[in-house]
């Protein structure tokens, strides 16, 4: 398994329920906010209404720019592992590159929420000693052929720690 | 070879019980201010109450906390209700730390710290008020299990066996202390404290001190802040010759071994191979007087901010001195192969820009707010955000470096506001490398890198901004070629 693998299709699903998601906590936030104006004398109420229009023009926008954004960020999601390190690779106008040793990684964590369940998916958490890289989702039993790999592979090299 | 389980001296118990009062006198003479006029006697009880309460809680964890060496660990139990029992193998110990007041030399006593790389706060072991000989004690144990685990092994470590040392002097002190900004934070504190101290002074009190000034003149006030900030000075400096006083730095058997302190000698040791990377740090001041400081980035217990969880193993050293120090206290890090590159063009040109972005962008927020008050002021704010924003993007720029030193170390540089902090990290301690560019920068043949280390419980990123690719991609190169480094 070396060559560059891009993450699966369905996982541009679950970004999009995530957004979805996270646009009703903020309306539902919004709406709560929103009740304060019934208790507010009249010279504020102005000032209130502006303000709460340009917080919902701003949460729109961020919530149509995710949804937009998820086939961007999809395309340019690529990860690679081989047997010495696992390179995950993001973004094209704005490129990240992390480079993990298979060496230096201590544990792999998979995670399935009901979301990532009924798309048959899971997220894979790569946790180093000083931190933690995700992978945000592939087919399951890719992900636990993948899990098995790092870990044979990072009790091969050599535990310094 | 196993010892009984063994009890803290019976000092120890005035050490909790200073801990205690320490930490609750605050709280209680908030409470008891509050409830005092209005009920005396009631407060009084309480204080005495609370006063028993602690006595008889310090005796408790006195009487129920004890500790025992093994073979292979270390054993510390304590509790009444839920009994804690804490195993600390010795292979596990990441450093060792000694402390002792003046006061205890006499008595032979001391504190003794033994911290691991695990998440807890603070020490994983706390033995407040032992035996000297207890650290010997220790060494020895922990010895005997190296050897007994190492013995199949191949020894790797040959030059084991030299043993070096280095003590400050006292120039370098006293430089060392003059230059420290510590003055300032402890002058905030104080500020802030009369800050809210200003709310209860009545305020009548307040107008009449107030008149009082106003006779005197703001010629008076302004000596009698300079006066203020003078004695903290001081203060700090002389706070920071007594915390170094006597620095001694000693080598052996591939342990570090710090000694310091004048009121509170604390003996600090280390492993050498729980080093995760060396940083040579210099404030702007420093750089001036050609001192530097050196550190230790270790994992640690340590809850501590960022930069002062490094353990410093040479608060200041003469910047002539630091090439042979290096040599002959990491002589596997090759100071020599370390050719300083001049920064390129192109990295001034990048964090200048955004200097001048930030700055416009100040002086446009604020002048927002004051266009209209004086032309003087505007033009005041134009400079300072000037050199608010450029200073340290100039200097950020020229200190920005990163080289492969050889197969195990690389050689990173970069500037915090105005200090300059060089590292040299060994590869097998680099957690993760991240490489960043933009489609815009690529084409200009630049990109960012940060590696990621531990440090204390948490991480610590090293990073440059704006530098050439091709010496961002060869350090790349040099960490993909073989990180399963033995």
């Amino acid at each position: 398994m070396d060559k560059i693998k891009e993450l699966p299709r369905s996982i541009k699903a679950v970004w999009r329920i995530h957004a979805t998601i996270e646009f009703i906590i903020f309306v539902l936030i919004m709406i709560g906010v929103g009740l304060i104006r019934l208790v507010l004398p009249t010279t504020f109420k102005g000032y209130f209404d502006l303000i709460m229009i340009i917080i919902w023009g701003l949460g729109m926008i961020v919530f149509i720019g995710s949804m937009f954004l998820v086939n961007y960020l999809w395309t340019f999601w690529t990860y690679y592992i081989d047997e010495r390190q696992i390179q995950l690779h993001s973004g094209y106008f704005f490129r990240k590159q992390v480079i993990i040793p298979i060496a230096r990684v201590q544990n792999v964590t998979l995670k399935q929420g009901p979301i990532l369940r009924w798309k048959d998916l899971q997220k894979v958490v790569i946790v180093t000693a000083s931190g933690r890289s995700e992978i945000d989702g592939i087919l399951s039993d890719q992900a636990d052929q993948l899990k098995e790999t790092i870990m044979q592979l990072a009790q091969e090299a050599k535990n310094d720690m | 070879m196993i010892c009984k389980p063994r009890r803290l001296s019976p000092a120890a118990i005035l050490f909790f019980f200073y801990k205690d009062i320490k930490n609750l006198f605050i709280p209680v003479v908030i409470f008891a201010f509050a409830t005092f006029k209005q009920a005396r006697f009631w407060t009084i009880i309480g204080l005495v109450a609370v006063f028993i309460l602690v006595i008889v809680g310090d005796l408790v964890k006195y009487m129920t906390f004890s500790y025992q060496f093994f073979n292979r660990e270390i054993l510390v139990r304590k509790g009444i209700f839920v009994k804690k029992v804490n195993h600390i193998p010795y292979d596990r110990i990441q450093n060792v730390t000694v402390n002792q007041w003046f006061f205890l030399k006499p008595f032979k006593l001391e504190e003794l710290e033994i911290e691991t790389a695990g998440h807890s706060e603070g020490p994983e072991v706390s033995l407040v008020a032992v035996s000297v000989t207890l650290k010997e004690e220790l060494n020895n144990y922990r010895k005997q299990f190296k050897a007994t685990v190492t013995t199949g092994e191949e020894e790797d470590d040959a030059e084991v066996s030299n043993s070096q040392s280095y003590a400050i002097t006292w120039r370098e002190l006293i430089k060392f202390s003059v230059t420290s900004p510590a003055f300032l934070s402890g002058l905030l504190v104080v500020l802030a404290i009369y800050g809210k101290a200003q709310h209860s002074i009545s305020k009548q009190m307040y107008v009449a001190m107030a008149k009082e000034f106003s006779h005197l003149g703001w010629i008076v006030v302004v000596v009698g802040m300079s006066l203020i900030i003078l004695i903290f000075y001081l203060i700090s400096v002389f706070a920071l010759i007594a915390r170094y006083y006597h620095f001694n730095l000693r080598m052996e058997n591939n342990q570090f071994e710090m000694q310091y302190g004048l009121f509170k000698t604390k003996k600090t040791s280390i492993s050498q191979n729980r080093i995760q990377a060396v940083v040579v740090k210099q404030t702007l001041l420093r750089r001036l007087l050609h001192i530097a400081s050196v550190k230790l980035v270790i994992i640690s217990n340590s809850q501590k901010e960022n930069t002062e969880k490094d353990i410093i193993v040479m608060p200041v050293i003469e910047t002539a001195k630091l090439q042979p120090f290096m040599r002959k206290f990491f002589p596997s890090i090759p100071v020599n192969n370390c050719q300083t590159i001049t920064a390129n063009v192109g990295t001034y040109y990048y964090d200048l820009r955004n200097a001048i972005i930030f700055s416009l962008l100040t002086d446009l927020l604020i002048g927002l707010f004051i266009f209209r008050i004086s032309f003087i002021l505007n033009i005041s704010v134009v400079i300072l955000s000037a050199i608010f924003w450029i200073t340290p993007a100039y200097l950020n720029a020229r200190r920005a470096a990163v080289t492969v030193m050889d197969d195990k170390y690389v050689f990173l540089q970069n500037n915090y506001l105005t200090s300059k902090n060089s590292y040299y990290v060994p590869k097998n301690s680099i957690q993760l490398l991240e490489r960043r560019q933009s489609i815009w920068l690529s084409q200009k043949r630049f990109a960012h890198l940060r590696l990621s280390c531990r440090s204390g419980i948490g991480e610590r990123n090293l990073k440059v901004k704006y530098l050439p690719q091709s010496q961002i991609d060869s350090v790349i190169v040099w960490y993909k070629k073989d990180s399963k480094f033995r």
